[in-house]
């Protein structure tokens, strides 16, 4: 176990290399925290403070998919680097390497969303007086944990589209807009409620609110425990793509699969 | 033709020949526009807002991936030129001037960025169902092409920065936002706190932002919409001045300091 986590730990130094303190500042804190502000002003023009509290929830919570979408970048970061081909000839359990690159985007997205719900009392005065927080703190793990699994799907497929950074982008904006993070999802148009559905975090978003207005963690299990199924899901096609794309890289001797 | 013109014109003509059409524009140009309307027209009509409302959030919608795209210009450019292309050097040493290069490029990615703009109305009257009544066409036609250069100007004093200081890069995401806020795409400035007024002010993206707003405005008012327009159309192009000439000054020091350490590459 301690070999697992001085490996993951390893890997995302040597992959995040670039992430200086200051740097970690400016993504991870400041820019969310902006875009919280923007959205909880545009809620609070839009009407009441409902409104408000909806959206900077959203913002609050949404910031451990941002984290958890980073893992994506790890088989990327290794193909840009040149040390693919060196890490897919070592003997290593490749599952388990898998595995080890999602483990630090889960601190750095529960730091991330801890930092948001400060700066949400902070800002916006929202109130976590009838907060159930083991509840919250389920929803908030599921939600990181989906999106991790994502991300490392993503990363998988990265091996094969190299701009990849788009998909990301656009399946960012995606969750912005289709998972209820600052829209209800009941206020779509009927198609995109469909996408939102296969989209990770939609339940346990909607966990992590009810939990926030009192929800206990027997009421709001079944929603996460759908979403840990969709993560492990997640999770097994990435590494079966992962694999094949692998074995095809091995057929066709090149990494270059565009 | 002047040197500097050449240069400005050149400049303009190769970015855009050069970035119109990369991918990024699908995310500057297409998704994020749609996305930030789409969001801010679905909230507007959850919270039944007013038409006025609906086209703020559009067209500032537009011009926030506008902004997006500048600022990314803005920081990303000398990047290429010095650690992908590796042409800084050769820029350096052209006769012509260096800001008007970087204008160029500045100015045809804020010209490029008015499908962001398109994009959003679009998403905004595909949502609504029914356009949002533009009451002043030409005030539009004016208005538009001013709130571009007025971002251009406001990106312009970024780049010498980042010529000095490349760590800046690192924090064009934080650069985004408080452009949005400040300058008032999305919502009036007055739900702001007030010390932050005099902050809008010194944009001229706030006051193109402002002047756009007039074309929604029903005609009929004891003031026309030109009347009304015209005051910030002046302040946006007072500005725009002030933000080239204190981007040149700036421009000037940083290119003097590089001639004297004779350091161009290294970060």
């Amino acid at each position: 176990m301690l070999a697992f986590f001085e490996n993951a730990t390893i890997s995302f130094r040597a992959l995040y290399r670039w992430l200086t303190p200051s740097s970690y500042l400016a993504t991870r804190i400041i820019t969310p925290i902006e875009e919280m502000l923007v959205f909880g002003l545009l809620a609070a023009y839009a009407g009441g403070a409902t409104t408000v509290r909806y959206m900077v929830i959203g913002n609050c919570v949404v910031q451990v998919c941002l984290g958890g979408l980073a893992a994506a970048n790890t088989v990327a970061e290794e193909r840009g680097l040149g040390t693919l081909p060196l890490l897919l000839a070592s003997p290593v359990n490749r599952f388990v390497n898998y595995l080890q690159r999602g483990t630090w985007h889960i601190v750095d997205s529960i730091v991330s969303v801890t930092v948001a719900f400060v700066m949400a009392a902070t800002l916006f005065s929202i109130d976590y007086g009838r907060t159930d927080w083991l509840s919250v703190s389920a929803a908030i793990f599921v939600a990181t944990l989906s999106s991790v699994c994502l991300g490392l799907l993503l990363g998988s497929l990265a091996l094969a589209y190299a701009d990849f950074f788009l998909v990301l982008n656009l399946l960012w904006m995606l969750i912005l807009l289709a998972t209820g993070v600052n829209v209800p999802v009941s206020a779509l148009p009927g198609w995109l409620q469909a996408v939102s559905h296969w989209l990770p975090f939609t339940r346990s978003l909607q966990a992590a609110r009810d939990a926030i207005e009192g929800a206990p963690l027997s009421s709001v299990a079944g929603p996460l425990l759908a979403e840990l199924l969709l993560a492990v899901a997640y999770l097994v096609v990435g590494y079966v793509v992962l694999r094949e794309l692998e074995r095809l890289a091995k057929y066709r001797g090149t990494f270059e699969l565009t | 033709m002047t040197l500097t013109t050449r240069a400005f014109g050149g400049a303009l003509v190769m970015h855009m020949r050069l970035y119109m059409f990369r991918q990024s524009r699908i995310i500057t140009g297409l998704a994020m526009p749609v996305v930030i309307a789409a969001i801010a027209v679905l909230v507007l009509r959850h919270d039944a807002a007013s038409p006025e409302k609906y086209f703020r959030v559009m067209i500032g919608s537009g011009m926030a991936g506008m902004w997006g795209a500048v600022l990314g210009t803005a920081m990303l450019t000398l990047r290429r030129e010095r650690e992908w292309y590796g042409t800084l050097p050769l820029l350096i040493a052209t006769p012509a001037r260096l800001e008007a290069i970087f204008g160029g490029y500045l100015l045809a990615e804020a010209l490029a960025g008015f499908l962001a703009v398109v994009m959003s109305l679009s998403a905004g009257v595909l949502l609504l169902g029914s356009p949002v009544q533009v009451t002043s066409p030409a005030t539009l036609l004016v208005s538009l092409p001013l709130a571009a250069l007025a971002i251009a100007a406001v990106a312009l004093p970024i780049m010498p920065l980042v010529l000095q200081a490349p760590l800046l890069t690192r924090w064009i995401n934080g650069m985004d936002y408080p452009v949005w806020i400040l300058a008032g795409f999305l919502f009036p400035i007055s739900i702001l706190p007030g010390w932050t007024t005099p902050l809008s002010y010194a944009l001229p993206a706030y006051w193109a932002s402002e002047a756009l707003q007039q074309v929604t405005v029903p005609p009929g008012g004891a003031v026309g919409t030109w009347e009304r327009a015209a005051p910030l159309w002046l302040a946006t192009a007072v500005l725009c001045a002030v933000y080239v000439c204190g981007a040149l000054l700036v421009q000037r020091l940083v290119v003097r300091r590089l001639h004297r350490t004779g350091i161009l590459i290294a970060e």
